[in-house]
């Protein structure tokens, strides 16, 4: 620790650094600086006088304080807060604008949530991929509602993360095995990285024991065949 | 003879560059190197080194970080940034050519500078 004498001196140096917010960082610097040479000092046998020494080494306060002052500009110093203050609040925006949406596809974005249980005849856990270019599609659900709602619970991504999106559409006709073609119905789906989405169709027959998602768009094709615990089993 | 004009003369940033394109170091440690190689020709008030090395860190040839040394003290230490390298490959280049001139207008042999 400095003396009282050492405080007063860099305090004095200090006072002519008109941006307050580097006083800190230039005082410890200062600091260390003093104690090292008082350490040299000493160690060389000055007791009593190695403060001084150092501090006369050191050289006149106002000085090395008006110097300090002119690479400690306050324009500058202000410049530099509110350009940091300013990539903070970017990065924060960022965050709250797309790392919010991603982290909610992620995690609370499952339409399947929104179909409400007591409704639900039967909920099918279904694991089929297919890809159009670079665009994977994941069937994960078919739910089926009282009212004959047919809900497809289905997320996808792109394989190829950066570079032009396709917009593919709609999934496909929905069809069922007894050849019933269905386009009445909804569809929805969040947003983010890998959105999951539902497609519903309305009416489906409970005698039909597959649903059939037909693709065929662009000179692109999948079909897509989901058994069903239909027929008589609905009740 | 000792030299005491602006902190080190014209040869400030060359002599600083210098020094931190060999290693990080922190002022004090600068402060001694210089005395030690010049067998203290140079001398200066050693405060005055401070305001240099935060210009050249505001110019981006140096920047700056806090870390503890041997003794375990945290000290804040300087580096040289690829701006500051190249600042000082011209520094070298300038020198050479001013002290070749010297030589040649005081009648010296043109290739006496180590």
């Amino acid at each position: 620790m400095l003396s009282p004498k050492g405080d007063k001196y860099i305090e004095n140096i200090l006072s002519y650094v008109k941006f307050s917010f580097d006083r800190y960082a230039i005082k410890t610097e200062l600091e260390s600086h003093l104690l090292d040479k008082i350490e040299d000092y000493t160690k060389a046998g000055q007791g009593e006088d190695a403060e001084q020494l150092a501090i006369t080494d050191m050289g006149d306060a106002e000085e090395i304080g008006l110097e300090l002052n002119k690479q400690h500009h306050p324009l500058v110093g202000w410049l530099w807060m509110i350009t940091r203050l300013a990539v903070v609040l970017l990065v924060i925006v960022d965050l709250f604008f797309v790392g919010l949406p991603i982290g909610m596809s992620l995690f609370d974005n499952n339409p399947l949530k929104d179909i409400a249980k007591a409704n639900i005849v039967y909920n099918i856990a279904v694991n089929k991929t297919v890809q159009l270019d670079d665009r994977v599609i994941n069937f994960r659900n078919v739910v089926y509602e009282r009212n004959g709602n047919l809900n497809i619970i289905y997320d996808y991504y792109e394989a190829r993360f950066w570079g032009a999106r396709w917009s593919l559409g709609s999934i496909g006709i929905i069809s069922d095995n007894l050849g019933n073609k269905y386009f009445a119905g909804s569809g929805g789906g969040g947003g983010g990285i890998r959105p999951i989405c539902r497609r519903t169709v309305e009416n489906f027959s409970n005698e039909a024991d597959t649903v059939i998602i037909d693709y065929d768009q662009y000179n692109r094709k999948y079909r897509v065949e989901i058994p069903l615990k239909g027929g008589a089993k609905n009740e | 003879m000792k030299i005491d004009k602006g902190l080190l003369g014209g040869s400030t940033l060359l002599l600083l560059l210098s020094l931190l394109a060999e290693s990080d170091r922190y002022g004090y440690e600068i402060i001694k190197e210089l005395e030690h190689r010049s067998d203290s020709t140079f001398q200066f008030k050693e405060g005055t080194l401070y305001p240099v090395l935060h210009k050249l860190e505001n110019n981006g040839y140096v920047r700056s970080y806090m870390a503890k040394g041997d003794a375990g003290k945290e000290r804040k230490y300087y580096q040289i940034t690829n701006q500051g390298k190249k600042q000082l490959v011209e520094e070298k280049k300038q020198w050479q050519i001013y002290s070749m001139a010297v030589n040649k207008v005081i009648g010296g042999d043109a290739h006496a500078f180590a």
